[in-house]
């Protein structure tokens, strides 16, 4: 199989899959879950096929609107990544869902939009241009709102779905009129053709573009200011939270900045602003873990911290840094949400202040937990510390220095609420009533797999890189044992130690730091708590706008159009009292109308 | 023949279109509509001797008198039972039906 | 093989004795006069209808010249075998209803062989060859409905209605008759086909007095604004099933003499577009003055004075831009509101047998009592409007068509004004529908309501039937329209 049909096929079986599922549904709702699997189970079966590198010969291209539109496959390292991590994950939350979801309703729109949003995140990944990159883009933004308000009933899960869907919204505004712009100045939409023409655009439009990108991949990939959706997304399914949205579907932001980052470098102001992005989220995202209690809350806020770390990548122009963590940080983080998961569904709450002590009841998932914990923090040896740290090394390299700052503060309280989660979860004390569930044996095998890969998965490092540059992509040459080396002898090797160092501190300290945040309670804690204030900021502002909305809903509809309809009625009405006055009723009178009539035809006759 | 009957007919005519509209006595509309009828009869007469074919068209104002008295029958049956209604003649009672 | 003039004479035949048969019956058998004369009448029109359907393929070829009973001169076409069979259909379906709807009334006897009469009117007139003759079936048609107008002369407003009536009509037929003579004293003639050939070499002068005396005359029984004062008052004091015949077929009888006489001399016209402008103000007046009727059926007399405007304008199409469409299609019309109009007015009579009230607001939420009715009255209705799977659309388009063919300004506007009309025209159908189907009752409905006997249904059904039919697949009878212009030559 050559890697364009694997590619093709790639994101074709989901929805193959997705379309067939209703159909299944009506005569064997039971082997739904199962047949979902089997389609997770091809695809990523064929990915394999994508790894040989570079593709040989010409990508497949279709004619979609012969003459107008024509879109093909793009097979490069770059697209690779989100492609395999889409693939992947998504038959790891198909086999996970078996379980998870067992005997809840409505499980065929469940698997048919899994497997949608697995096919439209391939779809994007792999998009030679910009419009197909748009349509799959959106497919993954209906479906990721569709699951996470699949608990309808519920309407909290119902608020998260909509607010998810109207932020990330907004990015996709700005990345529909990025591409409006890149599209009108080149007359095409393809990645190539657009980037050659790029340079002959005006600095202030080709900002403008860059701004729409940046906007776009920050709705998506939940970045200051548009992080606020991913927080309540944790409504969903664990399974989706985890998996599709701070797995999976945040990663499109970031694949969309490295993609175009040719772009952005164009633009000297964009790669400051993408670098200030990423490290206030990180920073943002680590504050607000730290001060969670909520475990899926806890992840997702970690989230988007990481996720900052790998725009501050794409801001110093290190691309293949970002894809790295990104790498990494998939697994890791993967692993950390599937431990959440297996908690909660053997706790029944989300609450890490009613947990404690689990490792009795479940060590297997307190043993990968932990290490899923230790990679986040970037313990040595683990694939988040060699990742984080190339990040950190490109900073120095590139002497941003404020951003350093904020990231290595941001990687003090990674560490701080890395080690506070694991311990408060899995070995504090027992602070719960109910007897913990068994973990039912299929949840427990992909958190084993993802854990061995924790540790291996830096191994990747060389052909990671190699593939980058046969690809034409830029990229260090690095081999695993180069990464090693170059990796502690790096000044970021002592900052990121250091910033553990100062977290662990912390996470010692902790009784007393709770005790000064309780009695003190100084005003920005409590900010935190509420999401800093951000939510409240968008509620008002959204407030504001629906306001304006019904404003000029009113003017339009009640006096404008109202007026017309009531003019109109108001007229005919007063015409039609007004003509029957001349059914008076009396013989004379329609006479009188006779004789005129004759008089009048006969006139005009003789004019 | 030097004579033209044609004024005067539309003279009939039009007396007695001015008798419908300015008489309020629905014996008095009948007299209109009689005149009417009457300046129709004396043109269709006078079309017959302008055509000199005066034996069709004395025929067909018969037959026109003819129909003209079952339309008298008929209205002055309307009028008495108009009159048994209101006992009066006068038009200004009959503005029930109006609007 | 009956020769035309053999099945011609049958079915009037049918009509004539149908008409001293039910008289004779009823009078003979008073205390069952409104079964007997009822059924009577019902079985001669079936009979009449019969003949005609026999008489229909040997149309095909053109006219054809008839003396009926050796006397009476008629020229046979298919233009007036149209018109004079939708009288005919509606007569029959009108008995129908009648024998049980008019069960509180005496004197049937009366009632059922004047309205054979009346169809013989309109038949007589549908074929007549002459002006004479035209104008004396014209007053056969008149003198027969002045009475039913009338029935119910116990009542104070049937009497004015029909003494008003009775006026505008006499003054109508007068003028008619003068323009008659006119015509005979510059022709020497009064046959239309001899007349059609003589107009274009003769005496002009001579032409528009007549043509505008026939234009007001006829105008006056057609109910054109604003001749048409009359009809107003008659057509809802008028027993339901005689308002369905008057505005079905008797008005459109004017309209017919009218298109007849124009087709005829009406070549020279000496004001061209005056049928357009007439019709577009009868049919927006109209259209207007139904707006604020509180009465259902005087509500349907006004709407039918605005059908009266899509007609001519139709004719006037024709006849002024030449635009082919045109007369077809409001000959088509015709047709259709025969049937369309006539179901309303004898929806709205089922409505008055039951409540014993002509007041739309009397008959609030009557739709769940009489859901038969009212259903028949929402096809009629929303066919009046020219709504679409209905026959009304189907005429009203072909008129649309017409004006926008004829690619004059006049043309344009006129079919956009008459699309407006037919908007305008939804402001009081809609309304007496929701009234209708409204969820509240009024106490005359919650009283007396109930849904109408299985005569007066079938009668409903009938119609409700031919309408969707006609607006479903409308094509043999719109060929036909077509077809009977297509032949015309010189009126016939």
């Amino acid at each position: 199989m050559t890697a364009q049909l694997a590619g093709l096929l790639l994101f074709l079986i989901p929805f193959a899959g997705a379309l067939l599922i209703p159909l299944v549904n009506f005569f064997a709702p039971r082997a739904v879950p199962w047949l979902a699997v089997l389609f997770g189970l091809a695809s990523s079966v064929i990915a394999f096929f994508l790894l040989g590198g570079t593709p040989a010969g010409a990508p497949i291209t279709l004619d979609i609107l012969p003459g107008f539109f024509r879109s093909g496959l793009l097979l490069d390292p770059l697209s690779l990544v989100p492609a395999l991590i889409a693939t992947w994950i998504g038959f790891l939350v198909l086999i996970y869902s078996l379980g998870y979801m067992k005997g809840e309703e409505n499980l065929a729109r469940y698997y048919a939009l899994v497997l949608l949003f697995i096919g439209g995140m391939v779809g994007m990944a792999l998009a030679d241009n910009f419009l197909a990159l748009f349509f799959f883009w959106e497919v993954m933004g209906v479906c990721s709102y569709q699951l996470i308000a699949f608990f309808y009933k519920d309407p909290k899960a119902a608020a998260a779905g909509a607010k998810a869907f109207l932020t990330t919204k907004i990015g996709d505004i700005g990345l529909l009129a990025a591409i409006i712009i890149l599209a009108v100045n080149s007359g095409s939409f393809s990645f190539s053709v657009n980037f050659g023409a790029a340079a002959g655009l005006a600095l202030p439009v080709l900002g403008l573009a860059a701004f729409g990108f940046i906007l776009g991949a920050a709705g998506k990939s939940a970045q200051f200011p548009l992080h606020v959706w991913l927080p309540d997304a944790m409504e969903a399914p664990t399974t989706i939270s985890a998996l599709i949205h701070a797995a999976t579907m945040v990663n499109a932001g970031v694949y969309l900045l490295a993609r175009v980052s040719p772009l952005l470098a164009l633009v000297p102001w964009s790669l400051t602003l993408v670098q200030w992005i990423g490290a206030i989220t990180a920073l943002l995202g680590a504050l607000l873990a730290a001060f969670s209690n909520d475990l899926k809350r806890i992840l997702a806020y970690s989230t988007v911290s990481q996720l900052g770390y790998m725009v501050l990548a794409v801001g110093m122009g290190a691309a293949f840094a970002s894809q790295f963590h990104l790498f990494s940080h998939a697994i890791f983080k993967g692993l950390l949400f599937l431990c959440a998961g297996a908690v909660i569904h053997a706790i029944g709450t989300r609450d890490i202040r009613q947990m404690g002590g689990l490792y009795k009841h479940m060590p297997a998932v307190a043993i990968t937990f932990l290490i899923g914990a230790m990679a986040l923090l970037g313990l040595p040896f683990l694939n988040g510390f060699f990742s984080k740290d190339f990040i950190l090394e490109e900073i120095i390299l590139g002497g941003a220095w404020g951003p350093l700052a904020l990231a290595l503060i941001a990687g003090a309280l990674t560490a701080f609420y890395a080690l506070r989660t694991t311990f408060v979860v899995f070995w504090g004390k027992p602070n719960y009533q109910t007897h913990p569930h068994k973990t039912p044996a299929n949840m427990v095998v992909p958190l084993l797999a993802l854990a061995l890969a924790c540790f291996l998965s830096w191994l990747l490092v060389g052909p990671l890189s190699e593939a980058w540059i046969a690809s034409g992509l830029p990229a260090p040459a690095l081999s695993a044992l180069e990464l090693i080396r170059v990796t502690f002898s790096s000044l970021a090797f002592l900052f990121s130690l250091a910033a553990i160092v100062v977290g662990f501190f912390l996470f010692l300290q902790r009784a007393r730091l709770a005790r000064y945040f309780h009695e003190q309670e100084p005003g920005w804690i409590r900010a935190t708590s509420r999401g800093l204030g951000f939510d409240d900021l968008y509620t008002w502002l959204a407030d504001r706008i629906r306001d304006f909305g019904v404003w000029v809903r009113m003017f339009w509809e009640e006096r404008v159009m109202e007026g017309i309809n009531r003019f109109a009625a108001w007229g005919s009405l007063g015409l039609s009292r007004l003509s029957c006055r001349l059914q008076t009723g009396d013989v004379h009178w329609n006479l009188l109308y006779v004789t005129l009539t004759l008089i009048v035809v006969l006139g005009v006759a003789l004019w | 023949m030097n004579i033209n009957l044609l004024p005067f007919v539309f003279a009939l005519f039009g007396l007695g279109l001015f008798c419908l509209l300015t008489r309020r006595s629905l014996v008095k509309l009948l007299i209109g509509l009689e005149l009417l009828g009457k300046a129709t009869t004396l043109a269709i007469i006078w079309a017959g001797v302008v055509q000199k074919t005066p034996a069709t068209t004395q025929s067909i104002a018969l037959l026109v008198i003819s129909i003209e008295a079952v339309v008298v029958a008929v209205y002055l049956a309307l009028v008495y039972a108009f009159h048994r209604h209101n006992q009066s003649l006068d038009t200004d009672d009959m503005r029930r039906l109006k609007g | 093989m009956m020769t035309q003039s053999a099945l011609l004479e049958s079915a009037v035949a049918f009509l004539i004795f149908g008409t001293l048969a039910s008289y004779l019956g009823g009078a003979f058998f008073k205390q069952r006069e409104r079964l007997i004369s009822g059924w009577i009448a019902t079985l001669a029109t079936t009979g009449s209808l019969v003949y005609f359907a026999l008489l229909f393929p040997s149309l095909q070829a053109g006219s054809a010249q008839v003396a009926l009973f050796g006397f009476i001169p008629w020229r046979v076409d298919l233009l007036g075998w149209i018109v004079a069979t939708v009288g005919v259909v509606l007569a029959l379906v009108v008995n129908l209803y009648s024998i049980r709807y008019m069960e509180e009334d005496t004197g049937n006897s009366k009632f059922f062989p004047l309205i054979l009469l009346m169809v013989l009117a309109v038949v007589g007139l549908a074929f007549a060859a002459d002006l004479f003759h035209l104008y004396l079936f014209f007053e056969l048609l008149a003198i027969s409905s002045f009475p039913l107008v009338a029935f119910r002369k116990d009542e104070p407003k049937p009497v004015e209605a029909g003494l008003k009536f009775l006026v505008a009509s006499a003054t109508g037929s007068a003028m008619v008759l003068l323009g008659i003579a006119l015509v005979y004293q510059g022709f020497g003639t009064l046959d239309l086909v001899q007349l059609s050939t003589l107009v274009v070499g003769g005496p002009s002068l001579f032409l528009w007095l007549p043509l505008g005396l026939f234009t007001v005359g006829f105008g006056i029984k057609a109910a054109l604004f604003p001749l048409h004062t009359w009809l107003p008052d008659a057509h809802p004091e008028a027993p339901s099933g005689i308002s369905a015949m008057l505005s079905g077929i008797v008005i459109e009888a004017g309209l017919f003499a009218l298109l007849r006489v124009y087709f005829t001399i009406g070549g020279p016209l000496p004001w061209p577009d005056l049928l357009i402008w007439f019709a577009l103000l009868t049919m927006t007046a109209g259209n207007l003055m139904a707006l604020t009727q509180k009465q259902m059926k005087r509500m349907l007399a006004y709407s039918s004075i605005a059908q009266m405007g899509y007609i001519l304008l139709g004719i006037g199409i024709t006849a002024s831009l030449g635009a082919p469409a045109g007369a077809p299609g409001g000959l088509f019309h015709i047709v259709t509101h025969a049937f369309m109009k006539g179901l309303a007015f004898l929806c709205a009579g089922a409505l008055i047998f039951r409540l014993g009230s002509g007041q739309t607001a009397d008959m609030r939420g009557a739709a769940w009592k009489m859901p038969l009715t009212a259903a028949a009255f929402t096809v009629a209705v929303l066919s009046l409007a020219g709504v679409p799977p209905f026959a009304g659309f189907m005429s009203k388009l072909l008129i649309y068509q017409a004006g926008i063919q004829s690619a004059t300004t006049l043309g344009w506007v006129a079919s956009l004004i008459a699309i407006a009309n037919s908007v305008l025209s939804l402001g009081y159908y809609l309304p007496a529908v929701g009234v209708l189907y409204s969820k509240e009752r009024s106490p005359l409905v919650a009283a007396k309501a109930k849904e109408v006997p299985f005569l007066m249904a079938a009668a409903l059904v009938i119609l409700v039937v031919l309408i969707v039919y006609l607006g479903i697949s409308p094509d043999p009878v719109r060929q036909w329209a077509f077809q009977a212009f297509a032949l015309l030559k010189g009126g016939f």
